[in-house]
């Protein structure tokens, strides 16, 4: 029997030259043989795919950096068979075809995406809370001059907190001589309440509801998440207080995720039901922010919010009203009343602090 | 076997409908693997574009690999932008602390090796290229590491500078000298033997374009103006945008101008054993390429993006001329060291060979 010829071209690798081949099968091995040329066996695994352009197929040979040898197509079966499959998008996509491959490398993709955004979540309860009061203390250090402090204020507000958390290191409330109507938890276990809050609050009821919260996030680390997550490592390494009011502007605008914020109110609820403080007047603390504020906040984008709907919010603190049980006042009239006046009767000389 | 004085040695005989599924493959592939597979999808591309380009009677080949263009830009990354960037945050820390000198000396010294990288990339890239470019089983490349070249990027270019940057094109020719005369292919040497002279005139007019253009917008203004009574019309307005726009197509048109004379006279400076080069592309040439690029990317939407690389390499070759003959038994293996990582550096500043 005469076994088919597959016609084609040989450069060397050594000069320019063309050479006219034919290749054959012989057995496992591919016999190379051309007027200008000395007949050889070539061991197909030698053979590398280079390119397949129009009418041919391209290899090169492992061995001999240059050497090319050009086969025209169509080619015989059995010389077809022990050549190297031709590669199109490289290694491991060829496998697995581009449709497979583009699915997998997307899914692999969109979870390290994943990872990486909520590698701040699983990072920051990591963090030893020594290195979380470190960089707090870095960034905002004692804001003793910027806060309002009477020893009763002190007193109530030291008192208050030990009663909704018992853990230690205690975190430190400190009153804050400005008007927004806020709190914040910052760096370094402490919530600061600002004045204008303090003011805005009908009842002891509504300060524990937000005091407890805001320890809430403490407790549960969303701090240094919440710090990870907006600073990244800069802050981290930025180290010492350059500008103290923007610092600390940027902490208390920092945004917690919707989860966190549940989080820390079920935190403040259970806290409260544990010492015989009633929700509700932090129910209808949250109803008032939402009669202030009504139309971003609801419906079905509030999902996306980076607050919760104090709506729903008010709501769950109403729910939480136990009928026929005994409430007792977060604090006595005379210590709601020296936090209240601490920022009036505090005389030391600071006109508060500028954002 | 000869060839005798072929005109147009070059030809490109690729289609873009053989090469939208390539692009759209190396699209979808680069997005889904957060750009990682950019490097395989460049070599894929450039396989495609040079096994379609004919050089006198047979085709180029793209020898690169993606995964020596990934090696060389991780190589890049870790061993000189990281330390530069570390290096400078270091002189920024310095200058913060108090150490002014110090810390500006560090500066400095970041600043100036990031200029002599950036000439050693370019220069790199281009022995990377010709390295991995085969024909007829023939590759190029160079054993020059181009660190000389990279001092004379910035001493140049900083010469260049004198006489309010007259001698700029000086520079930019004697760069393009030096770089090609370290260039070989197969057994000969490129010689790059590019001149200044014709180039000054078209460099002038770039330099007094904008203040022309301006002027001639200013000009142009007054009437308008004055018709207004001191206050602008709606249509003034428009005129003044048009206008606008009218004076960046001025400038664009004539830097191309003398971007294209540039780019001629050197090619035609050069040559490789026997044969001569030479580039036929015009000014009004260039321009159809660049308005081309704007208006294919803008009619799609940006998606024509990916057939850039097509459209410019498809540029060259067309106006690619060679003249002479090429002695297919004394063009012998190129005894340069063959790279074993791709163009990293050039990759890591995001910058083309030419
Ligand atoms: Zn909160």
């Amino acid at each position: 029997m005469s076994a088919e010829v597959a016609a084609g071209e040989l450069f060397d690798g050594t000069s320019a030259r063309r050479h006219a081949v034919q290749v054959a099968a012989a057995g496992a091995e591919l016999l190379l043989a051309g007027p200008e040329v000395p007949e050889e066996r070539i061991e197909p695994a030698r053979l590398a795919f280079i390119d397949a352009p129009p009418g041919a197929l391209v290899y090169g040979h492992a061995d001999r950096p240059g050497w090319r040898l050009r086969l025209f197509t169509p080619l015989p079966p059995d010389v077809a068979a022990l050549l190297p499959a031709a590669a199109r998008f490289g290694g491991w996509i060829d496998r697995l075809g581009l449709g497979r491959a583009a699915l997998l490398a997307g899914l692999a993709s969109a979870a390290v995406v994943a990872l990486v955004i909520s590698l701040p979540s699983w990072l920051g309860p990591l963090v030893p809370m020594g290195v979380e009061r470190e960089i707090g203390d870095g960034l905002l250090g004692d804001l003793r001059q910027h806060s309002c402090s009477t020893p009763d204020s002190e007193a109530a507000l030291t008192a208050l907190a030990a009663e909704l958390d018992p853990d230690r290191p205690p975190v430190k409330v400190q009153l804050v001589r400005m008007g927004l109507v806020n709190a914040a938890a910052v760096p370094g276990g402490r919530v600061l309440l600002f004045d204008g809050l303090v003011q805005q609050a009908k009842s002891p009821d509504e300060l524990a509801g937000v005091i407890g919260h805001e320890i809430g996030h403490v407790r549960k680390r969303h701090v240094m998440q919440a710090m990870l997550r907006e600073f990244g490592l800069s802050l981290v390494l930025r180290g010492s207080q350059t500008q103290l009011a923007g610092t600390l502007g940027q902490v208390a605008e920092m945004r917690y995720s919707r989860g966190a914020e549940a989080e820390a109110d079920t935190f403040a609820r259970a806290r409260m039901a544990a010492v015989d403080v009633s929700p509700a007047d932090s129910g209808a603390f949250f109803e008032r922010m939402a009669a202030k504020d009504p139309a971003p906040r609801s419906g079905p984008l509030s999902w996306f919010a980076s607050h919760p709907d104090p709506e729903l919010r008010a709501g769950e603190f109403r729910a939480a009203v136990q009928p026929g049980r005994h409430y007792r006042p977060a604090l006595s009239e005379a210590q709601f009343g020296a936090i209240r006046q601490a920022c009036h009767d505090d005389k030391r000389k600071d006109e508060g602090l500028k954002w | 076997m000869s060839d005798h004085d072929q005109v147009s040695a070059f030809t490109f005989e690729g289609t873009w409908r053989e090469y939208a599924p390539i692009a759209f493959t190396n699209l979808l592939l680069t997005i889904v693997t957060l750009g990682i597979y950019r490097f395989w999808a460049t070599a894929r591309s450039r396989r495609y574009l040079w096994s379609r380009t004919r050089f006198i009677d047979d085709y180029l080949e793209w020898a690169g690999t993606g995964g020596e263009l990934f090696k060389g830009a991780l190589i890049a990354v870790v061993v000189i932008i990281l330390p530069l960037y570390g290096l400078n945050i270091l002189a920024q820390h310095l200058i913060l602390a108090g150490h002014a000198g110090l810390g500006g000396l560090i500066g400095f010294a970041v600043a100036m090796l990031f200029y002599v990288l950036i000439g050693v990339a370019l220069f790199r890239a281009l022995r990377y290229r010709l390295a991995r470019t085969y024909w007829r089983g023939i590759r190029g490349g160079s054993d020059n590491p181009g660190l000389t070249y990279g001092w004379s990027y910035v001493w140049k270019h900083f010469v260049g500078l004198f006489a309010l940057g007259l001698m700029m094109p000086w520079a930019m020719v004697s760069l393009w000298n030096e770089r090609w005369n370290a260039m070989s292919f197969g057994p000969y040497e490129f010689s790059a033997r590019g001149r200044v002279d014709g180039l000054m005139g078209r460099y002038i007019m770039c330099y007094l374009a904008p203040f022309v253009g301006i002027g001639m917008l200013g000009l142009a203004m007054i009437p308008a103006v004055m018709a207004g009574n001191g206050r602008m019309a709606p249509a003034a307005a428009f005129t003044v945008v048009l206008g606008a726009f009218g004076v960046y197509f001025f400038v664009g048109l004539v830097v191309m101008a003398y971007y294209a004379k540039y780019f001629r006279q050197m090619v035609e400076g050069m040559s490789l054993d026997t044969l001569e080069f030479g580039f036929s592309a015009r000014t009004m040439d260039w321009i159809k390429l660049y308005l081309g690029d704007v208006a294919l990317v803008v009619v799609t939407l940006g998606v024509g993006a990916i057939f850039i690389n097509y459209r410019h390499w498809k540029f060259y070759v067309t106006h690619m001329h060679a003249y002479g003959h090429v002695d297919v038994d004394a063009l012998t293996q190129s005894a340069t060291a063959a790279p074993s990582q791709g163009e990293g550096l050039l990759d890591a500043f995001d910058m083309g060979a030419f």
